[in-house]
């Protein structure tokens, strides 16, 4: 059984979306992830770097038809720490004394 | 600790998480067009049973050229989708399922009307062929849309 674990790194919204995806898929691309969150770059670089340094993500920069393409993933403990934080939420929620 | 959320705060993240995943799921899908080429393949096979010897060998052709294409744009689209690995259940973990069942009820039917040598026979692989295409388009379809919360084994 999953452990409850709140986290304040992945709880920030955009974060929480952005774990969530990666969450659902082994890599993905920078673009990709930015058009279906609807935020700008910039915003996403800031938040993917914080992830990278709680070590939650990894991004690899890899050629592709002539181009470098950004591929974000979440690591071991990025999935560990995200099904722990959505325990933990399921359970505030779920919680009828509150 | 301060940071706790509510309880409406934490159904509002769980929602925007599920919201999320469905984003993504979104992203990952190939375009329709693609499922309705593919969805075309089985009942193809057994329906160009139909055609005369004379030409058969055209409909072959084509029908080899077709899955052709059909392999070439699944090749195409899994590199050009930005997603690698796929949600769980996965368009393509779903392609394989309807293809395996749909190849099953292909080789059901050929068993059933290859005995059937008499003329006529070919009408009934024609029948068979567009009902068999029109089963796996629907039973693809079917499957594109259940529900996330039943295709998702919760991390």
């Amino acid at each position: 059984m999953t452990k409850a674990v709140f986290d304040e790194e992945i709880h920030s919204p955009v974060r929480l979306r952005v774990c969530s995806m990666l969450g659902a898929a082994e890599s993905v691309d920078f673009a990709t992830l930015s058009t279906a969150l609807g935020v700008a770059d910039s915003v996403l670089s800031k938040h993917l770097s914080r992830l990278e340094e709680a070590g939650y993500v990894t991004v690899a920069k890899l050629p592709a038809a002539g181009h470098i393409r950004t591929w974000v993933g979440l690591t071991k403990s990025g999935r560990r720490a995200l099904a722990e934080h959505l325990a933990e939420l399921r359970q505030i929620a779920d919680d009828a004394g509150m | 600790m301060d940071a706790m959320p509510t309880k409406d705060e934490a159904r509002g993240a769980l929602k925007a998480a599920d919201e999320a995943r469905d984003a993504l799921r979104r992203a990952a899908r190939p375009p329709t067009w693609y499922l309705m080429l593919f969805s075309i393949n089985p009942g193809a096979i057994v329906g160009v049973q139909a055609i005369p010897d004379s030409i058969g060998w055209v409909a072959w052709a084509v029908l080899v050229g077709l899955i052709a294409v059909d392999l070439a744009v699944l090749v195409r689209t899994r590199h050009s989708r930005g997603v690698q690995g796929g949600p769980r259940w996965s368009w393509r973990e779903l392609r394989y399922v309807g293809a395996a069942s749909v190849g099953l009820i292909g080789i059901a039917v050929g068993v059933v009307l290859a005995p059937e040598a008499a003329a006529g026979t070919e009408r009934w692989y024609a029948i068979a062929g567009v009902g068999l295409a029109i089963l796996t388009f629907l039973l693809a379809t079917v499957l594109w849309r259940v529900p996330a919360e039943s295709r998702e084994r919760v991390a």
